[in-house]
């Protein structure tokens, strides 16, 4: 493989953690799959064509990779069946914690959506895509991009309305 | 016409034509309810960003920055010498 393309990929790497720590819902898991994801790419480089995006075919990659994950297992997309984050969100009195604890629900939230609007929802706000390359990477018109990202974007609108408004007894 | 929740995300977004742009402002300017929706939004994008963001600025594992140590030369590109 060329060295470019290798500095390119390990450059990648903080952004393809981030999105699969979104897909997956914890460290652990979604180094996992960006170690499957970099090692299928390694593998393919001869089919990610020169002068497209190559963070955008390496999104592409570990998305995939998670959605055959699932489908091997078996398992709910919910990925929170097996996490306990009660603890956390019972806590949330405790001052010094409350931006860690803000941000722990936040991702037990992104955790709770179906993976088609969560897959969105992290290319969009996190990793920064235009809905356009979002389009391209999830194989999907741009309308259903939108309209989904909207159901999220709303539901996450409607959580921390609630979440201010449930503060104290 | 009320805005769509679909345009005052893509607005949020930076997606919308510089003419749409124009006239959802307009719309938001005269729009308490409608100023306080982009608001929300607007924070929620930003504390998504900082969600995940939070658990990264721990250094990327060794055992993935190696995957590109190791990655094997095509076929027939070995160096001479080796094989």
């Amino acid at each position: 493989m060329d060295d470019n393309i290798r500095r390119e990929m390990l450059a990648l790497l903080p952004r393809l953690r981030r999105f699969a720590y979104g897909l997956t819902g914890s460290t652990d898991e979604g180094d996992d799959l960006v170690q499957a994801t970099c090692e299928r790419a390694i593998r393919h480089i001869d089919t990610w064509q020169p002068g497209t995006r190559l963070d955008s075919w390496m999104y592409r990659i570990a998305r995939n990779t998670y959605l055959n994950a699932l489908r091997a297992k078996r398992v709910r997309a919910d990925h929170l069946q097996n996490v306990d984050h009660g603890e956390l969100t019972r806590v949330d009195g405790a001052r010094a914690m409350e931006a860690h604890l803000t941000f722990a629900a936040v991702r037990d939230f992104i955790g709770r959506l179906p993976e088609e609007q969560r897959s969105i929802v992290m290319l969009v706000c996190v990793e920064g895509l235009a809905y356009r390359e979002v389009a391209e990477i999830l194989d999907l018109p741009i309308g259903t991009v939108t309209s989904r990202l909207a159901r999220a974007r709303i539901a996450l609108k409607d959580f921390a309305d609630d979440g201010a408004a449930g503060e104290g007894p | 016409m009320r805005l769509s929740d679909e345009i005052l995300i893509a607005y949020v977004d930076g997606e919308l034509p510089p003419d749409q742009v124009r006239d959802v402002e307009a719309q938001v300017a005269a729009d308490a309810a409608l100023a306080a929706t982009v608001d929300a939004l607007r924070a929620g994008s930003s504390v998504l960003r900082a969600a995940f963001n939070e658990p990264m600025r721990a250094p990327v594992p060794d055992r993935l920055t190696k995957l590109f140590d190791a990655a094997p030369a095509p076929r027939g590109t070995r160096p001479p010498g080796v094989g």
